[in-house]
This record gives C-alpha cells, structure tokens and sequence, in this order.
C-alpha cells in the first residue's frame, strides 16, 4: 500500500479531504520524529515502538583488500512490534 | 530505548495543538492511521508513508528451539514480524548528533598484521642463543641417539625415538661407554632428573670437584629447555634415580669418570662395575642393563665413532653421563631393584631390543631390495637381447619371448627353453631354430583369424565409459581396445559413438597379443586402430 492509497482510506474513513489530511499527515509526523530525535520512545498500542537506538563505533576488515576501517556511532530509528502484533500477523501469507 | 515513553495519548494532544483539530479529531486520525497501517499489512505486506518510512512484514521460519520450562524440544511457528525502514531524511534528521563523524581507514593496518603473525621475532638475545645451544645440542644429541640406536639396536620404543634433546648430554658420555643403560637413561632426561641432579650435586658439592659441580649446574639450565620438547617423564624419572645413585658414589663416579673418558670401553666396564659394588638399592636396573650390554658386547667395539661424538659435547654431559653410566654397566652386582628404575631399565632393555631388531630388519630389508634389483635388471636386459634379436624377424623375438615367458605350447616351450638357455652370443642358433616355428607362431598370433567365442567378460557401456577404457582395464593396455572394438563389430557401427547401455562383450585374447609391454603387440593393435578408425 503506497501512500496516496493510504490517505485515500484515512480519508475515506475520516471523511476528511486528502489534501487537508495530508498536511495533518505531515504534522504529525513532523511531531513524532521531533519525539524521537529528543530521545523519547512512541509506543503505539496494539502495533509496537518507535525508538531511537545508538550504533555503537566499530572496525570492521574489507575481506579482499584487508584494510581495517573505522565505523562511527550512529543513531538509527528502530521500530519494534509488540507480542499482540506478533499474532496479528502470524497467519498471514504473502 | 530511551528514558521517556510517548503515548498516543501525548501525541493526540500536540497534534491537536498543532494542526488545528479538535482532540477528538486528532486521536481519530492517529488511530485511524495506524489501523490503515494495518490493513495495507494485512493486505499487501508493506505499507509507505512518504516523508517517514516503510512497514513491512518479514516473514520468520519456523524453528526448533527448547522449552525453558520442561527442558524439551519444540518448535517455534513461524510468524511475520513487522519492520520498519526509515526513510532517507529521516534517518539523517534522527543521526544528526553524529552527522559529521565519517568512516576512518586504519592506518596500521599492515604493521598490525605483521606484529600478530611474526611474534617469534622478538626473542631476546639470551633467548635466542639459548635456542641456538639447544638446537646445536638437539643436533647432537640426534645424532648419538641415531648411533647408539644402532649399536645397541634394543629399544623397544621403536628404535629409541622417544630419546629427548635432553638426553643428548647423557647419551655422548653413554655412547663412549656403549651401554644401553646409560644411553637410555641418558635419553630418559628430564626435568625431575635434572632437579634431583640438583640436588644432589648441592649436597655433593663438598665430595664433588668443582669442575663437576659447575657443569651439573650449567647443565639443568640447557638441558631443561630441551626436556620441554621430550616427552619422556618415565624416562626421567629412572634416570633421576641412577643419577641419584651416581651421586652417591660421587667419589667412584669421579674415578670413573676418568677412567671413561681416557680408556677404551672395555676398561671402563670394570670400573664401573667396581662402582656399582660401591652403590645399593638400584641393582636390579643395572644388571639388566648389563645383560643389556653384554648383548650389544660386539656391537660396541663400532662404536669408535659414536664416542667420537660423545666427546664432541658439552664437558658437563661427560661428567654426568660418566658416573651414571658405569653404575648402570655394574648391574650384574646390583640386586635388589628399585622399583621407578625398574620400569626405566626394562623399558630401556626393551627399547635397545628393539633398536637392534630394527637395525637388522632395516639391514635385512634392504640386502633384499638390492637382489630385488639386480634380477630385474638382469631380466630387463635379458629381455632387451632376446627382442632385439627378434626385431629382424618381427614376430619371432615376441613370440620367442612369449613363449618363453608363459610356455603356452611344445613349440613355446621348446623356443622358450631355447632362449631360456641362450645367451646373446647362443641366441643366434635358437633363434633360427625357431625361426621356422615363430614364423607360424607369428601367423597365429597376429594374423590368425582371431575368433572371440571366449570372454573375458560382457560389459554394459555406462555413460563416459570407453571402449580404450575398458581395454585398459581387462588387457592392461587401452590401445587394445582394438580387439574389443572387433569382437563387438556387429553392434557397434562406430567405435566412436556407441550408444549408452550397449551390452560390449570382452574377448578373451591370447596373451602373446596383449602384451602390453611388447611393442611388436602395440604396432599391431595400432595398424588396427588405423584401419577401424578411417
């Protein structure tokens, strides 16, 4: 499901025009990632959590030409689905 | 991961804040959000949100995996678990504190490398001289084992191997004295024999000379690096024992000592079996040792050059080996054993025992070998005479040669017991005897109609498999396929292509024509293979 298909079922559902639900969209996003660049966790019930992790610095060794490179620590937004999700999904088949 | 949890709640709230809508709104939006996330899930497996990210559904195998609870082995079900993969913008916006850090290439990479696998390059000075003196000892000491082994030839650890760089020392004095006891118990070196050499020798110090006890100490340090690479801790401890009866007749082992070092073997037995009177408790291991090398009495007078060598090494060796090595020749004195010497002398019996029997089946095995060669180089030039006398007439010198190899028949036997008989000069008269019969014997071979009602065999052709194969197979030549190819001429169009599964039967030949060392058969199954290819 892209996006314009997503807004058009929220729409549909809201009976909210799409463009003006786009802008909410937009916001809300907007306020979620602000959440989480500030170091807070979203826990959406019945799907799971959006947080922030850390990568901590690492060598890693390119395997053909040897040289040993220095990875840096980096922050990177993880989601992780909760146990009720978890049977949500199971019997699907794609 | 972080201190503070967001609720949908919260964020109903600031979305109403910030947008404009009512609560009511806001928190029907996010919901209604979230559970179009899920139908498109449900539906599609994926869902995109432009300007944040992707959900998608990951399938996940089963597995097998243990229950925590009863211990016992289940099985996971597989499930699909939701992933999220940010997008582009987002990840930037959320690695923001570390945006300016960049992958770094280390620089050391080689001398990182070169120092983890080239450690053994920072030996110290002391240390590497001291590998230096053990290898020159363990040269050495390889190289009296070898003798001794020789001589004494009784080992029954298979030829004295299990001799140590440690023994070295023990064996250049044992082998002037060539006696297995001390060899073997010079081979038995070890760390507790050098601490109780030690010992001894500290207790001793006042009954030993100075010399002695200079070379027992500088003993202990180079040869306990070379008990390391031994494996011998009986040994050691047996020869711990004799050396500590050495020490007790400091006294006699000086003399003795001498005495070895200046006079022949023989002399040295009886002073040292004059101390052996002097010491107790380690009879048992001596007098075995003597029988020992009363056995190997002939064996010792070849032993000039071992004590040659013997001397070679390092003076402290000598003095050592010297007093151990006539209490253990004195062993026809000695009575009641000792039990850890025991062991160490029988072992030492045995492998002197064993050692001489190698040494003589080594020496067996290779007179044979020797005789081996000169038949067959007889044979071969015997051979050489009799084919090169038949090149004038092809087929004769084969069948002459045939015959008299295998004597098929009266007339083989006949030209075989011609040329049995003949020598080069006398091959000149059988051959022309034979002349006749080999010129028919040649028609039979190579030109009588060869009919192939005998089989060797009846093979089924498999995929890959080849006629030459086969005919290497059964005659030992593939170039004999030729006579394969014409027993089966009938169902084989081409010998080139024949179909899987063809049943090739594999005619018994008359051997004078497979013979796949006469080059007369080879010439001929060539011309055949000429005459089939084309």
């Amino acid at each position: 499901m892209n996006h314009k298909e997503l807004i058009q079922n929220m729409a549909d559902e809201l009976q909210m025009p799409a463009k003006e639900l786009n802008q909410h969209m937009a916001v809300a996003t907007e306020l979620m990632l602000e959440h989480l660049t500030n170091g807070e966790d979203i826990s959406i019930p019945g799907f799971g959590t959006l947080e922030v992790r850390k990568k901590n610095e690492r060598l890693i060794v390119h395997p053909v030409s040897r040289t040993r490179t220095l990875v840096p620590p980096k922050l990177v937004l993880c989601f992780k689905q909760s146990p009720a999700t978890k049977e949500k999904f199971k019997d699907i088949k794609l | 991961m972080s201190e503070e949890r967001i609720k949908i709640s919260e964020l109903v709230e600031e979305l109403a804040v910030r947008s404009g809508l009512d609560k009511n709104r806001a928190e029907r939006l996010l919901k209604s959000l979230f559970a179009q996330i899920e139908q498109g899930l449900k539906r599609d497996g994926a869902v995109k949100i432009n300007k944040f990210g992707t959900f998608k559904l990951q399938p996940i195998e089963a597995r097998k995996s243990v229950d925590v609870t009863t211990s016992k082995e289940i099985m996971l079900e597989p499930y699909n678990k939701v992933i999220f993969t940010p997008d582009s913008e987002v990840k930037q916006r959320v690695n923001e504190p570390f945006a300016f850090l960049e992958p770094v290439v280390m620089e050391n990479n080689d001398n990182a490398e070169t120092t983890d696998s080239e450690p053994e390059l920072d030996t110290s000075p002391t240390e590497e001289a001291m590998g230096q003196n053990l290898q020159k000892l363990d040269e050495q000491a390889d190289e009296i084992k070898a003798l001794l082994s020789d001589i004494n030839g009784d080992n029954w650890f298979m030829g004295g191997v299990t001799e140590t760089v440690d023994v070295e020392e023990d064996m250049e004095e044992d082998e002037l004295d060539n006696l297995e006891e001390t060899v073997e118990d010079n081979e038995v070196e070890s760390a507790e024999w050098e601490i109780s050499v030690n010992d001894i020798v500290d207790s001793r110090q006042e009954e030993q000379t100075q010399g002695e006890e200079a070379q027992n100490g500088k003993l202990p340090e180079v040869v306990k690096e070379e008990p390391l690479a031994s494996m011998e801790t009986q040994e050691s401890e047996r020869d711990s024992e004799p050396v500590a009866e050495n020490k007790e007749s400091a006294i006699q082992r000086t003399t003795t000592q001498e005495k070895i070092k200046e006079g022949p073997i023989e002399q040295e037995t009886p002073e040292k079996q004059t101390t052996v009177t002097a010491v107790s408790g380690e009879l048992k291991q001596e007098h075995d040792k003597e029988e020992d090398n009363t056995l190997i009495a002939g064996e010792q007078e070849a032993t000039p050059y071992a004590e040659k060598t013997e001397v070679k090494p390092l003076q402290p060796e000598p003095q050592k080996d010297e007093p151990r090595e006539p209490e253990k020749s004195s062993a026809t004195a000695v009575v009641p054993p000792v039990e850890p010497p025991v062991g160490s002398t029988s072992t030492k019996k045995a492998k002197k025992q064993s050692g001489i029997k190698l040494w003589q089946v080594g020496a067996i095995i290779a007179v044979t070998f020797c005789l081996i060669l000169v038949g067959v180089y007889f044979y071969m030039v015997y051979r050489v005479e009799t084919w090169a006398n038949g090149k004038l007439e092809q087929a004769r010198p084969e069948t002459e040669w045939i015959e008299s190899l295998e004597e098929e028949s009266a007339t083989k036997q006949e030209s075989t017991a011609s040329t049995e008989s003949s020598k080069p000069t006398a091959v000149e008269e059988p051959r022309q005897q034979s002349n006749k019969q080999t010129a028919t014997e040649t028609l039979s071979v190579f030109e009588q109609p060869r009919n192939y009602d005998k089989l060797i065999t009846t093979e089924q052709l498999t995929e890959g498999s080849r006629l030459a194969w086969l005919a290497k197979k059964y005659y030992g030549d593939a170039r004999f396929w030729v006579y394969i190819y014409e027993a089966n001429m009938d169902h084989i169009p081409d010998p080139n292509n024949i179909t899987i599964g063809t049943a090739i039967k594999v005619p018994e030949l008359p051997k004078e024509l497979i013979d796949a060392s006469n080059p007369a058969c080879i010439d001929y199954a060539k011309q055949l293979h000429e005459r089939f290819i084309k």
